[in-house]
């Protein structure tokens, strides 16, 4: 056997760069760049030794021995990459630390008896089952409460496995109910008073139909709705109907025999800190508008849309899927350029901002449209400059 | 076959006969014995082969596809920004049920075990670095060179992707990490790789005069095909339970809310919009199809689990499942995700039949060839 095929070279070759990578650590910490190339190319080589042991063993037939022995010596490359990392990357050091364990019982497993082998894996198949269905128990159903027993299973005995694999999925697609679709529209305002819209998710800006997904999956995390009802609901919902109709040009104001659900829909801390995070993340995308290097910006709306879905009877009468009033705005509040909300005592935050039509009947299809009253889009342009009376 | 006789990583030592009959001595009802002959009676790699090669190009598109805005997704200033991944992974707080009649819940942790190079590497550089690193081990993966290390690496890469931008995530991630998982126990470069090839050329330098031998079969193989079986058919029935809890789903309306989403559905296609208008304007029609469709997806979801396993059913439910995600694909818009479902129900095809597929008419390779 030549040497290039030699697990015990590739694996010695392994430990050799990771112990280096360790002497690097301890004698001259800041020289980052070599130890990560040593730890990443190390465990590569470490990773490919394992491999090519596995592959002897199945064409071979080599020993179980060379193959226990190698896996013991990746165990081995992996607890000195822990070792080696700096505590400021602890995931890696984390992942690193598993992956010695997995490795060292892998070792031990493939130098066991054939029963005990056997017996071994079965084991395995029944923890990692039973760790997908308590992940799949362990969720609620509608209006009550999820399984104690999955629950508890899953947070005590399971959590770690799923995890770390990502294999903790309830698997819920599409139930109990198809809902519909969550956009996020921001306005971001600059000082000079220009501004711009930023809608995602975008099918025209969207590269590939994978990017469009994602801005999906995007928008649907700050859709996790709050459990804790809102506190003094009837003086909020009067302070929002009162600003609304203060407000120039005035906002619709909310029906109360609206629920109150659909009037108000306060995220979860999740999806508040997402939201934040967003805002963010749009004040260094747009942190100017084009071409003026020198103007930054004042403020970001944020509003939650949903686009309901569109009735076949709305359908059959030959309404588009696309008309304004199918959407419902939720104003998620307006950030300043370090992601902080500005005023959590706004009235109008988290409630809906309805796209309505006009009930004039001499302009059926004129809507009314709260969401760019709100934003600053509409202004009432006095008489005397050739606004309407 | 008799426990104990041999590893899972060995080739059966006698003639296949055992692969499908009974025992000899007829003693296939203890229960050891079946439990033995389900998950470690040898099987050929051309099925698991085939998963491999499709799971490594998909990881590769997925890969691929954060290109566009990396950073936005796994850079420190990206839609999750490293604090609130920081405060995500160390300060969320879970809780259960406590033991008791009461309502209140244990606060058990603040942490989890995210884990992702990408929480650490802050410099775009090192990001575009070990992004590139990642598509060339999951391309590898894809023609199967190095395949187990490529796998390994793959699986690696896209679990360092799927806990830094927890956001971004929808249900193909779920399947993609579920293919890297058992592929990377899988012997997946046992056929339909350059790893194959190159040895098969090694032999044949070698003057091994059955240089051009199929690959064997193996335990190995065919506990992972079991181990994947059996996670399909707990994502149908977690899919059908969970959708008989709506209401939708059980006067025949839910296919409606699936089909008339608009960010979803190719609804900006005016073909596909007027035959949505049709329908909606023939309501027994609508009716009928709508309630066909709920029915068809419940069915299925529900009796996968049970009836694939009987030889008679299984290839009805291999094409009805396949159907099923070839419609979600096209209608829905996921693509991807529907390609993963159809690679994780591959696992219910049978190598023998993949091997005459492939050989017969994509290789065209002369019957006598592969038997």
């Amino acid at each position: 056997m030549n040497n290039f095929r030699n697990p015990k070279i590739w694996i010695t070759t392994a430990i050799c760069l990771v112990l280096l990578a360790l002497g690097i650590s301890s004698i001259k910490p800041d020289i980052i760049t070599l130890k990560v190339n040593l730890l990443v190319i190390g465990s590569i080589i470490g990773i490919g030794g394992f491999s090519l042991a596995c592959n002897q063993r199945l064409h071979e037939n080599n020993s179980d021995m060379t193959l226990g022995l190698t896996t013991f010596g990746l165990s081995l490359t992996f607890f000195i990459s822990s070792l080696s990392m700096d505590q400021s990357w602890d995931s890696m050091i984390l992942a690193s630390s598993i992956f010695t364990y997995v490795t060292f019982f892998l070792g031990i497993f493939f130098l066991l008896p054939v029963v005990a082998k056997k017996t071994a894996a079965i084991c395995f198949v029944l923890f990692h089952f039973a760790g997908i269905v308590t992940a799949v128990t362990s969720i609620e159903p509608p209006n009550a409460p999820a399984s104690w027993v999955a629950t508890n299973l899953w947070a005590y005995y399971f959590r770690h496995y799923l995890t770390f694999t990502y294999l903790n999925n309830a698997y819920h697609f599409y139930s109990p109910e198809p809902g519909p679709p969550v956009l996020l529209w921001s306005k971001i305002q600059y000082d000079d008073g220009s501004f711009r819209w930023f809608k995602i998710p975008n099918r025209s800006e969207s590269p590939i139909q994978m990017h469009y997904q994602r801005m999906l999956s995007i928008t649907e995390s700050t859709n996790v709705a709050s459990n804790n009802s809102p506190e003094n609901w009837e003086e909020k919902l009067q302070r929002r109907n009162l600003s609304g109709l203060a407000h120039q040009p005035q906002i619709t104001p909310l029906n109360r025999s609206m629920s109150q659900s659909y009037m108000f829909k306060e995220p979860a801390e999740y999806s508040k800190k997402t939201l934040a995070a967003y805002a963010l993340y749009l004040t260094k995308k747009f942190a100017h508008p084009p071409e003026k290097p020198n103007i930054s910006i004042d403020n970001i709306k944020i509003y939650r849309v949903t686009h309901a879905i569109i009735t076949p009877a709305e359908m059959s009468r030959g309404e588009d899927a696309l008309d304004p009033t199918l959407y419902l705005p939720y104003f998620m509040g307006s950030f300043d350029k370090n992601g902080k909300l500005i005023d959590p005592n706004d009235p109008f935050l988290y409630f809906l901002l309805p796209i309505t039509r006009s009930t004039n009947p001499n302009e059926p299809t004129v809507s009314i449209n709260s969401l760019n009253i709100h934003a600053g889009d509409v202004k009432i342009v006095p008489e005397k400059e050739g606004g309407k009376p | 076959m008799s426990i104990g006789q041999s590893s899972i990583f060995d080739r059966p030592k006698s003639s296949s006969n055992k692969i499908q009959g009974k025992d000899a001595d007829g003693a296939s009802s203890n229960f050891l014995q079946l439990l033995d002959k389900f998950w470690f009676t040898p099987a050929e790699p051309h099925t698991i082969a085939l998963m491999r090669l499709l799971t490594g190009f998909l990881i590769f598109y997925i890969t691929f596809c954060y290109s566009f805005e990396l950073l936005a997704f796994v850079g420190p200033d990206g839609f999750i920004n490293q604090k609130l991944a920081e405060d995500f992974r160390k300060d969320t707080p879970m809780f259960v049920m406590a033991p008791e009649w009461t309502e209140n819940t244990i606060e058990i942790t603040k942490t989890n075990l995210s884990w992702s190079i990408f929480y650490h590497s802050m410099n775009p550089y090192w990001i575009w670095i070990f992004h590139i690193g990642f598509l060339i081990a999951n391309l590898f993966m894809g023609i199967g060179l190095f395949s187990r290390t490529s796998t390994i690496i793959s699986w690696f890469g896209a679990l360092c992707y799927v806990h830094r931008a927890p956001t971004a995530l929808f249900g193909m991630d779920a399947m993609i990490i579920i293919l890297l998982f058992y592929m990377m126990i899988a012997p997946g470069g046992e056929i339909y790789s350059l790893d194959y090839y190159l040895q098969k050329l090694r032999r044949k330098k070698a003057g091994d005069p059955n240089w051009d031998s199929q690959p064997k079969p193996l335990v190995l193989t065919n506990f992972v095909t079991r181990m994947i079986q059996i996670h399909f058919c707990i994502i149908y029935l977690a899919a059908a339970t969970s959708k008989l809890q709506g209401s939708s789903w059980w006067n025949g309306t839910a296919l409606w809310g699936v089909l008339a989403n608009y960010s979803f559905n190719p609804m900006h296609i005016s073909l596909y919009t007027s035959l949505l208008v049709f329908l909606t304007k023939h309501k027994v029609l609508w009716e009928i199809i709508m309630t066909s469709g709920c029915i068809y997806t419940l069915v299925l979801e529900t009796s996968f689990p049970f009836l694939v396993w009987n030889r008679n059913l299984r290839w009805l439910y291999i094409c009805g499942s396949i159907l099923l995600h070839t419609g979600i694909g096209i209608l829905m818009g996921l693509t991807t995700f529907s390609i993963c479902m159809i690679t994780l129900v591959l696992a219910f095809i049978p190598p023998e039949f993949i091997r005459n597929l492939i050989n017969h008419y994509i290789l065209g390779y002369p019957k006598s060839s592969t038997t």
